[in-house]
């Protein structure tokens, strides 16, 4: 997931320096120093999942868990993964410093738009609670391995092959992924639910258009 | 006055790090993600071999092999068991890079004492089957010169020292691997900044409080 130094093109790396940078400084803005700890526990996971790899299939891919990170931090998740990045570059030598840019915003994108996925998640549509929770995780590696695949072919020139080639081999990391992402948001959910974010309806659904009415609560 | 320290909750800190532990721990048994190139010298070819930190090949990686002033010399693709083999060549001192579809990178640098003392590039026609070919062939009836001789001890070296070599390689790969020094290192220094921000933040808000 991690990309290389000398793969990309300059153009690349700039466009990924400039999107990381104002992700990061949303991020501080929005950045609750009540909550600094928890920030930093999860872009402490981040750096230690990065280092366990599931020997499954054609892949050697690896935890990411960028999906804990966005649901639970949303826009704070750029500045913790771009430290946590950042230490992995620098003490396992996965990925490189002139990449560190584009890294983030591979990664920290598909967080910031599962956060928002599952806020705006019918409640009580689907009876498992876990089950927005594994498509938030899994959607996450999907996306970061098609951002990671779109900045190679940028660089290169066969998109298809290298997306395909791509995303097939992270395809059983995105389903552990989604199990380890339902299962720790499952338990959240028992022990601290202050901790995630609130959910929110969309407005489209709050007029009921098509008279499903899916924000209903249960009784 | 409002309090601007709100409490954080003790108990929720302590289980959300209870929780992140789990995964503190786990990597004891966790496998590096970086790739790793492993070149030797065998039957009078270059042999490289890429691998992931976890000792998995990595198959159909690019190789691209360069003199010291970066002038392409030649490229293939590793095969089945992660291997891309070339003759010797003239250029001793080389570069060689391995680059995966994935976005891994990995170089090594050859230089000429890597390189067996008789492995002359080109001159000798390669016989991986068995170094005693030209044994059976030519001279079995007469007597051994000296540069035959040595050919023929080199060859048979070269085919136990290859293990070796292989060996060694890997060895130097495996001190780059992270070790549990650099896991709490890197986590040391997450925490660390995470007070180093609390402090100053919270370092203004005392001095908005309390001007004297």
């Amino acid at each position: 997931m991690h990309i290389a130094e000398g793969i990309v093109s300059v153009p690349i790396l700039i466009s990924g320096v400039a999107l990381a940078t104002v992700g990061t400084a949303i991020g501080l803005k929005k950045l609750d120093y009540n909550n600094v700890a928890q920030v930093g526990i999860l872009a402490a996971a981040f750096f230690v999942a990065g280092l366990v790899h599931i020997p499954i299939g054609p892949s050697n891919a690896h935890f990411v868990l960028n999906g804990i990170v966005g649901i639970l931090l949303g826009w704070v998740a750029f500045p913790a993964l771009l430290v946590g990045i950042l230490l992995q570059a620098i003490f396992f030598q996965f990925g490189g410093l002139t990449t560190l840019g584009i890294n983030t915003v591979n990664l920290a994108i598909p967080a910031l738009l599962v956060h928002y996925l599952y806020i705006f998640s019918p409640t009580s549509f689907f009876k498992s609670k876990a089950l927005i929770p594994f498509f938030c995780g899994f959607l996450a590696i999907g996306l970061s391995a098609l951002g990671v695949s779109l900045s190679l072919a940028l660089t290169a020139d066969h998109f298809v092959e290298i997306a395909f080639l791509i995303f097939v081999s992270h395809l059983p990391m995105m389903c552990i992924e989604g199990f380890v992402t339902a299962s720790c948001i499952a338990f959240l959910l028992k022990i601290e639910p202050s901790l995630l974010p609130k959910r929110k309806s969309l407005p489209i659904f709050k007029t009921n258009p098509f008279g499903i009415n899916l924000y209903k609560k249960k009784i | 006055m409002t309090n601007v320290y709100t409490a954080l909750s003790v108990k929720s800190v302590c289980r959300t790090l209870s929780l992140c532990l789990i995964l503190v721990i786990f990597p004891l048994s966790a496998l590096a993600h970086r790739a790793f190139l492993l070149t030797w010298i065998e039957n009078g070819h270059v042999k490289v071999q890429g691998k992931y930190g976890n000792q998995a090949v990595i198959k159909n990686a690019k190789v691209t092999v360069f003199d010291p002033e970066q002038n392409l010399m030649l490229s293939g693709t590793t095969n089945e068991i992660g291997i891309f083999a070339f003759p010797i060549l003239q250029q001793k001192e080389l570069i060689v890079v391995l680059s995966t579809p994935a976005g891994h990178k990995a170089e090594t640098r050859m230089l000429a004492e890597d390189y067996p003392q008789h492995s002359a590039p080109q001159d000798r026609s390669p016989s991986p089957k068995s170094p005693q070919a030209p044994l059976s062939t030519q001279h079995s009836n007469e007597s051994w010169n000296q540069e035959q001789l040595q050919l023929l001890i080199s060859q048979s070296l070269e085919a136990e020292l290859s293990v070796l070599s292989h060996q060694v390689k890997k060895l130097e790969n495996k001190i780059e691997e992270p070790s549990l020094q650099d896991i709490f290192g890197g986590i040391g220094y997450l925490l660390g900044l995470m007070g180093v921000g609390a402090y100053f933040h919270y370092r203004q808000k005392l001095k908005e409080i309390s001007p004297s």
